[in-house]
């Protein structure tokens, strides 16, 4: 589904990601760790398509499409969702109007019609249940006056409206007390189906015990330096990021 | 020499007005103020950020005009009334009983200073027409009046007279919409009095759309008796050169005042707020929110000044400006004033001025809004207070469709 070759992106004349690759297929879930200022964040934005970023080179193919030139709302429109690590607040822009614009310009760019009033209140009502988002935060503008954790549920909320085939997490967990963690997780999990996948990127080993991961890649200097199966982020709780960075320490 | 040289062009200015014969009374005593007034120029304060050569060195005719002309009906129950190349025609629709409309042949008393103002002078000693609208005592109007200024003549002068007065107890709602015909080089110079008795509740919605080759200067005088509420909201979207005077003198206890502003610019467009609330009496409450969006080459000037009188106790005054620039050409000049001569008062004032918010912008587009819709959603919510005081929703709907239309982006 998404395909990443020997990615390097820098911002403002810093190189953050020095020839990154990465493979995710249909079905799977894919954690990304790593310590502060390893790039995880960068990999998150440049393939949302942000345009801060420089792409020095490589490639990132999702279901076979070159994406690169591709501007945000047209990878969005393809099937990609980034939640965000802050979710920013829109005074003035209701979450549903927005939401509806959303999936209307999609349903366009992939050639459909307008989605019927009918068919957009059910889903609505539908989603917001699934992510137990409170009622009136719905039709509020976009995340003002939400808590954090509320604003990460209406992360997932949006991305259940939208349905994506890739939904990249970014630091979900941050700022998350225990049961907005699971609420946040057990909405990630409902909507997981063989079609779609997730990339979780974390700080912590936390999250990874409510979104069980099929690969834990470990993310340093811009570059992936391990990937393993689900043992290894609690390996990486338990003895840290240094075991694995440590021989690059020593070449550099 | 450029003194004498600009009061050459005064007068050659002047000479295209100077047409009426025989003018008497208040308009004798405005022509013979601007004998001694100046054109204005940057250098009075009052005018800094506006430049009016375009409007000196033009050559405006009168042209009269009987008949009527197809308009925008905002609100289809309205009363309308329309005034044409600067002359007002026979109302259309049913008139309210309790509304008295009579056509203004001499300036019984003015309330704009034609002493100091030169537009004021200019208009009071040769206005084109003037209508007079009176609300009788107790008498509710519930459909509103709307009146619409079109012209159908190129560079020709148009100065309308309104007069309007709320008997007390008595409310009503206006519309002035500015309606653009496809003509340019018109010189609007209009001016509106608006005398508000006890207890008279008045609405004024402001549409300034009257083309982009077309000059607006806009002088609004408010008087408030006690315990009256007024509320002005000006929507200016098109003007070569618009300029808003707005001058509210609150002379009774326990009044109300709410001005709202939209200025949406583009091109080289050059739009100018000028209000002034004078708090003469205790006890009262005024609040100001302007919000104006600027892009391209455009320029727009705040100035918004709030006094306070040394018996004006107890005196809740609140002033807002906020602008948003959306090109790096695009210019504000904002300045909100107070001046507080009471010591029992609460006020408050600020200016702001930003950019669109790029996250925000990037979190719309990354749910798959594209870059116009995302900033037509941003710039929507930025004005949405100030539209959302509107309590015509006629007007309220009318206009936030053209908000959303504006910018081409």
């Amino acid at each position: 589904m998404l395909s990443i070759r020997n990615l390097k992106a820098s911002i403002e004349g810093k190189n953050i990601l020095n020839g990154l690759d990465l493979e995710v297929k249909a079905g799977e879930v894919h954690a990304i760790m790593g310590p502060n200022g390893s790039g995880k964040s960068t990999l998150a934005s440049v393939i949302a398509g942000r345009s801060e970023y420089e792409i020095e080179g490589g490639e990132i193919t999702f279901n076979g499409k070159d994406i690169m030139e591709l501007e945000p709302e047209e990878r969005a429109a393809e099937g990609m969702f980034l939640a965000f690590q802050y979710p920013i607040e829109i005074p003035g822009v209701s979450n549903i109007n927005f939401l509806k614009t959303a999936i209307n310009e999609i349903r366009d760019y992939k050639g459909l019609g307008k989605m019927s009033a009918k068919e957009f209140l059910g889903r609505v009502k539908e989603k917001k249940e699934m992510v137990e988002l409170k009622e009136n935060l719905a039709n509020r503008s976009v995340n003002v006056g939400f808590s954090g954790g509320e604003k990460k549920r209406n992360e997932i909320f949006q991305m259940a409206m939208l349905e994506p085939k890739l939904a990249i997490l970014d630091e979900t967990d941050s700022g998350l007390d225990i049961d907005a963690l699971r609420i946040v997780a057990n909405g990630v999990n409902r909507l997981k189906t063989k079609d779609n996948a997730t990339i979780v990127i974390t700080h912590y080993q936390r999250l990874l015990d409510y979104i069980v991961p099929d690969f834990v890649h470990v993310l340093y200097k811009g570059k992936i330096v391990k990937t393993g199966g689900k043992d290894l982020a609690l390996e990486l709780e338990e003895k840290g990021y240094d075991w694995l960075t440590k021989p690059e320490k020593e070449t550099a | 020499m450029s003194q004498t040289l600009t009061a050459d062009k005064k007068e050659l200015f002047l000479e295209s007005f100077r047409v009426s014969e025989g003018i008497s009374g208040v308009s004798k005593a405005a022509e013979l103020a601007l004998e001694n007034l100046d054109f204005p120029t940057t250098r009075d304060e009052y005018w800094k950020y506006t430049r009016l050569t375009k409007i000196l060195n033009g050559r405006f005719s009168v042209e009269p005009f009987e008949g009527s002309e197809e308009v925008v009906s905002i609100n289809e129950r309205a009363l309308h009334i329309e005034c044409i190349n600067g002359y007002f025609q026979s109302p259309v629709g049913e008139i309210q009983e309790g509304i008295e409309i009579t056509s203004v042949e001499e300036v019984e008393e003015a309330l704009v200073d034609y002493q100091n103002e030169f537009f004021s002078a200019l208009n009071t000693a040769y206005f084109t027409s003037g209508i007079k609208i009176k609300i009788k005592a107790g008498v509710e109007i519930d459909k509103s009046i709307q009146v619409n200024f079109l012209s159908v003549n190129n560079n020709i002068q148009v100065q309308p007279r309104i007069e309007i007065e709320l008997e007390p107890n008595a409310s009503a709602n206006f519309i002035f919409n500015w309606h653009h015909n496809g003509q340019e080089g018109n010189f609007y110079n209009v001016v509106s009095e608006l005398k508000l008795h006890e207890n008279a509740q008045l609405s004024l919605h402001q549409l300034q759309a009257g083309g982009d080759e077309n000059f607006l200067i806009n002088t609004t005088q408010v008087n408030q008796q006690r315990d009256s509420k007024f509320a002005i909201h000006t929507i200016s979207l098109e003007g070569k050169v618009l300029r808003n005077n707005l001058n509210i003198a609150v002379e009774g206890e326990n009044c109300e005042s709410i001005l709202n502003g939209v200025y949406l610019a583009y091109g080289s467009q050059h739009f100018d707020n000028h209000t002034y609330v004078d708090h003469i009496a205790p006890n009262c409450y005024s609040s100001e929110n302007y919000k104006g969006v600027m892009d391209d080459k455009s320029t727009a000037v705040f100035n918004g000044k709030v006094m306070v009188q040394p018996n004006a106790q107890k005196i809740n005054a609140f002033q807002s400006n906020q602008n948003i620039l959306l090109s790096d050409d695009a210019t504000i000049n904002s300045k909100p004033e107070l001046e507080i001569y009471a010591d029992d008062v609460q006020c408050s004032h600020g200016s702001t001025t930003g950019q669109l918010d790029e996250e925000a912008v990037f979190y719309l587009r990354s749910r798959g809004v594209s870059e116009v819709s995302a900033k037509k959603m941003m710039i929507r919510a930025f004005v949405f207070d100030v539209l959302e005081e509107i309590k015509l929703e006629s007007f309220k709907e009318h206009v936030e469709g053209l908000v959303e239309e504006k910018f081409k982006l």
